[in-house]
């Protein structure tokens, strides 16, 4: 009996921020007004939702004000949080969950597992979901939470690739953030390299900067229906050759420096201690490396294939899902909608995840003022928006096993163990068995 | 190994003393079984007795273990990817693991190597430590703990950073290296070097082994000793002739929980080389964690865990048998 | 065996080797504290262990990283855990090492084997069938999948335990039959008695085993207001590198303090062996 009644009003309380951000701009903030008189109508049952999120400690305690915040707006809500920790130990402890069918109500997920955890049932369909305004998101963005024509997670913020560089040091190479072409990197890098005597890039080489690579020759990492790779041999060994090139010069750090790097930005990050000078990596890593690092830091687009099409895309850095399973999809929805949406949220979650998709938080949080680096990730994205093309489909299951087999041929090629072409061969054979095995 | 002088009942007057002991603890009970045949009468009713000293761990075995490792066997024979329920296979996953994994050989490879390593110089640092810091010196209880600190840290974030720092091109090690003249490598980053820098970390924190190398030595009586040195022992003749012998359990004890120890390492990869470089840091157990979590391949992954059962049971069985005739027990 | 130094000169000669290779043991622990009175940019960029500008910035800002949970909850709450999983551990599995160490009976070795095994197999696997377990109990988020099973025994202290009992002389159990033991008071007023070093081994290891065991705690508890030192830590140390290393650094030695406390009290009666428990022949 108290469940139902509850449910009503839950769901009268959805209506009206519904209404609320129909109406009005400032769509979050009314709805947490609307959330608020529901509550005091009726002050007794308290809900509990789960809720499960990765990170580091600033995006933990970023993320727990603004639990605090909703739960201020919505006393009848109690927000458990679920901190998993680094990405990869949350999802260690989420599929353990999962299995165990106790999963939490919301849960952080990614563009790489979202399409495993939809197609077997885990998350809810969102289309059409009456809690959460999503005429704040653009469409092309949103799109990315569409599988099979159901919406299983909601875009939070979003993340492109960038060239972050020391402004200095490239000044004096005559480099000032334009956007250059593969070729003209390199020569612009072996100079940096002859001027200053260290490292002028990372050996960034990875699966998803291969991906951008291949998307600029018209190709992608794997075919449509995810069962094959999609690109040429001709394209791997081209990229592979090309970083071979920059480490025979000495503009990159040799194999044996690249493969303790744990995690950009990290202390390992060669970055960090000025020893090398840029590195390829998503937008928001500039905010972290700026905290540590007294030099000014530039961000451009980074580079171009001429002749090719634009390979540059941006991808969704999380989502908001909910969990098949919950008690109270109401609830869970008006969560979600006041992350996405309420603009006190919005300030206490800032730029960690990167750059917030609802336009609503975005201009709250421009009007209240960015730092250097934050605003430098808000001008890269607004330059990405105006030449990005859509995002690759999420990749099939075998991905992150193809990814770290990925990384164990390019180590084995920077060791000098193998060479491009054999390296290269003998990866996609394997990739393409795991594809077909599905998985294995 | 277990000649008679070395056996504490050789030693004249030792078995009466206890007897007192004994005797002055429980003069009460003076209407019970009064002699050894009596005890031997009663064998049925002890079996009895032995399984209620056993029963907390029957219980917690049935409650807690053994329905998740029969779990696990099933699941080795399914597919299963977390998600989804299992799906039957048959032996597709032991069938994939010794004709196409190549990684299974190398990470079978890299544990052996491991523990060829570090196991050996773990228990020879651990027990000459040991008899260092069974020397009564004044405030031995510190140097105690001081040495035990490595292994009070565990191994977290800030000990892999540490151990890079320590090994890295021109860390510590290096440093000290270039001042007899030696060019050291970078440790971490090569291939040849990382397993055993690994090998040497696991091998720093010997303060487990060590502790139980004390309470062990402590536990030799003094008496021993005494009758040897009366005898006109040496230094070495009592080290190999009672010291060894005498702590022959506890040795036997380091042993089998430093090879067990050592297939079922995880952490250090997976922390300080993430299995690198060139997979020659992929511990059997890293691989098996890669596959079940990352890879989201449960049913394989349980695959691989009964393999690593079965050569680890095989192996201690082996060292059971091989140990038990240079094990001295009393008796 | 006898470890007496007689003379002055093989005292010093003692204590300057202890020093010696004591130094280079902890050298690297000892970076890590003295670096933790860093400021975070010189951690990385000085070999040298002792700090040039000395701060105590580093505490405050890690003791109250976390917004309402003062890094000293979850000390308590590892304490709360790892005492009570140290009673545990000793009591069964002493009583149980007894019954393996000292009664033959049917299915003896296969009961050990089965033991043995229990320990061979890596956590990873089982921990999806525990987990569906312990989450049908609803002990999820509670501190009872860490404390309840080891009140059943652990097999490596039992193992232990069983090394340290038939390390014991055989004839003990017969005098004590003929004084008229039974096998409870055997256990209790002769065996354990005589095994106290392994048994504080046992409290000391189960305690600092439980407190640095980071996987379970992850696995199991959820809410930040749980949070177990190990999980504090993570919560500073997976920055993506902030300025967080000299917090980390000075919570992860603030962590260090109770069980360097705990070592330094109860080592002393892992060597009080039998020299002390009335054995000495």
């Amino acid at each position: 009996m108290r469940k139902k009644r509850w449910t009503w009003t839950a769901s009268a309380a959805a209506a009206l921020v519904l209404a609320g951000c129909g109406t009005a701009a400032q769509g979050g903030s009314s709805g947490s007004q609307a959330g608020q008189a529901a509550g005091n109508a009726d002050s007794k049952p308290v809900v509990t939702l789960t809720f499960g999120f990765w990170g580091d400690a600033k995006e933990e305690a970023v993320t727990l004000a603004a639990v605090k915040a909703f739960e201020k707006a919505y006393p009848n809500i109690h927000i458990q949080t679920e901190f998993g920790g680094p990405f990869n130990q949350y999802f260690t402890k989420l599929s353990t969950e999962v299995a165990g069918g106790n999963a939490p109500d919301i849960m952080q997920m990614d563009y790489d597992y979202i399409e495993a955890y939809a197609k077997e049932g885990q998350l809810l369909n969102l289309k059409g979901a009456k809690g959460i305004n999503l005429s704040t998101i653009s469409p092309s963005v949103l799109k990315s939470g569409y599988i099979d024509g159901g919406l299983y997670g909601i875009p939070n913020a979003i993340d492109c690739y960038s060239m972050i560089y020391d402004q200095n040091a490239f000044a004096k190479a005559g480099y000032h953030g334009q956007r250059v072409s593969w070729g003209q990197w390199a020569a612009i890098l072996e100079k940096v390299h002859k001027l200053t005597g260290k490292w002028a890039e990372d050996d960034d080489e990875n699966w998803q900067t291969f991906g951008y690579w291949a998307r600029q020759q018209g190709q992608h990492l794997y075919n449509a229906s995810g069962t094959k790779l999609g690109f040429a041999q001709s394209t791997l060994v081209s990229y592979l050759n090309y970083w071979a090139n920059l480490r025979r010069e000495g503009a990159v750090p040799p194999g044996t420096v690249t493969s303790l790097i744990k995690q950009a930005a990290d202390p390992t990050d060669p970055m960090v201690p000025g020893k090398s000078l840029a590195e390829m990596t998503w937008d928001a890593y500039i905010v972290s490396f700026q905290s540590e690092m007294t030099k000014p830091l530039g961000m451009a687009l980074p580079p171009y294939q001429p002749g090719g099409p634009e390979g540059l895309y941006l991808k969704p850095s999380q989502f908001w899902s909910i969990y098949s399973k919950t008690k109270y999809p109401q609830q869970a929805e008006l969560f979600v909608n006041f992350l996405l949406n309420n603009v006190s949220a919005g300030k206490a979650l800032g730029l960690d995840r990167g750059i917030p998709v609802s336009s609503t938080v975005r201009a709250a949080l421009q009007k209240a003022g960015l730092s250097r680096p934050e605003q430098q990730e808000f001008t890269l994205t607004d330059q990405a928006l105006k030449v990005a093309t859509p995002i690759d489909p999420p990749p099939p299951q075998p991905n992150k096993e193809i990814d770290q087999d990925f990384g164990n041929m390019v180590q084995a090629v920077q060791y000098g163990k193998e060479t491009a072409q054999q390296g290269a061969e003998q990866f996609m054979q394997e990739a393409n068995d795991l594809l077909q095995n599905g998985g294995e | 190994m277990t000649s008679p002088r070395t056996g504490p009942g050789a030693t004249p007057g030792h078995s009466g003393k206890r007897g007192d002991r004994v005797a002055v603890a429980t003069s009460t009970k003076a209407n019970v079984q009064a002699n050894g045949e009596a005890a031997k009468a009663v064998r049925p009713r002890n079996e009895k007795v032995a399984y209620l000293f056993l029963s907390p761990w029957i219980f917690g075995l049935v409650v807690f273990s053994l329905g998740p490792i029969l779990v696990s066997l099933y699941l080795s024979f399914t597919n299963y990817n977390l998600l989804q329920p299992p799906k039957w296979i048959g032996l597709e996953n032991y069938v994939h693991m010794f004709t196409q994994s190549q990684l299974f050989a190398t990470s079978l490879v890299d544990t052996l190597e491991y523990i060829l390593i570090s196991v050996p110089i773990k228990m020879v640092v651990a027990l000459a430590i040991a008899l260092l810091l069974s020397l009564e010196v004044k405030g031995i209880g510190v140097y105690r703990t001081v040495y035990y600190v490595p292994s009070l840290i565990g191994t977290s974030v800030a000990v892999a950073y540490l151990w890079q720092q320590m090994f890295g091109p021109d860390g510590l090690i290096n440093k000290g290296l270039a001042l007899v003249g030696i060019h050291g490598p970078n440790w971490l980053a090569e291939p040849r070097t990382a397993l055993f820098t690994l090998a040497m970390l696991q091998a720093w924190q010997f303060g487990s082994a060590m502790m139980i190398f004390v309470a062990g030595l402590k536990q030799i009586p003094e008496s021993l000793y005494e009758a040897a040195i009366v005898d006109g022992a040496g230094r070495l003749y009592r080290f190999f002739r009672i010291t060894i012998p005498m702590l022959s359990p506890v040795i036997f004890f380091n042993l089998i929980m430093s090879i067990i120890n050592g297939f079922t390492q995880f952490t250090q990869g997976y922390i300080v080389t993430d299995g690198g470089p060139l997979n020659a840091t992929l511990f059997f157990a890293l691989y098996l964690y890669e596959e079940a979590f990352n890879f989201q391949n449960m049913g394989y992954a349980s695959a691989l865990a009964w393999f690593l059962l079965v050569l680890v049971g095989v192996l201690t069985f082996l060292v059971f048998r091989f140990g038990s005739r240079y094990v001295y027990y009393e008796s | 065996m006898t470890g007496t130094i007689r003379t002055r000169r093989g005292m010093v000669l003692a204590h300057a080797v202890l020093v010696i290779i004591g130094f280079f043991l902890i050298y690297p622990v000892l970076w890590m504290v003295f670096g933790s009175f860093k400021p975070t940019n010189e951690i990385f960029s000085s070999a040298s262990f002792w700090p040039k500008h000395w701060t105590f910035a580093n505490y405050p800002q890690g003791w109250n990283a976390i917004p309402g949970l003062p890094f000293g909850t979850f000390i308590l709450h590892s304490l709360l855990v790892s005492c009570l999983v140290s009673v545990g551990t000793v009591i069964s599995s002493a009583v149980i090492a007894f019954g393996f160490a000292r009664f033959t009976f049917r299915g003896k070795s296969i009961l050990f084997g089965i033991m043995m095994i229990t320990m061979m197999l890596p956590t990873q696997v089982t921990l999806i069938p525990q987990y569906a377990m312990f989450h049908y109990l609803g002990w999820i988020n509670t501190y009872y999948p860490l404390i309840v099973p080891a009140f059943f025994g652990s097999p490596f202290f039992i193992f232990l335990i069983v090394q340290f009992i038939r390390g014991l002389p055989k004839e003990l159990d017969e005098a004590a039959k003929i004084d008229g033991c039974n096998a409870f008071t055997l256990f209790v007023r002769v065996i354990l008695p005589l095994i106290v070093p392994a048994l504080i081994t046992t409290a000391i290891f189960s305690f600092i085993w439980c407190w640095d065991d980071f996987f379970s705690q992850l696995i199991y508890l959820n809410s930040a207001q749980k949070f177990t030192v190990p999980l504090g830590l993570e919560s500073l140390a997976n920055a993506v590198a902030q300025e967080e290393w000299g917090p980390l650094f000075a919570m992860s030695t603030v962590s260090l303090i109770p069980l360097f406390l705990i070592f330094f009290f109860l080592q002393k009666y892992v060597v009080r062996g039998i020299a002390t428990t009335g054995l000495r022949g």
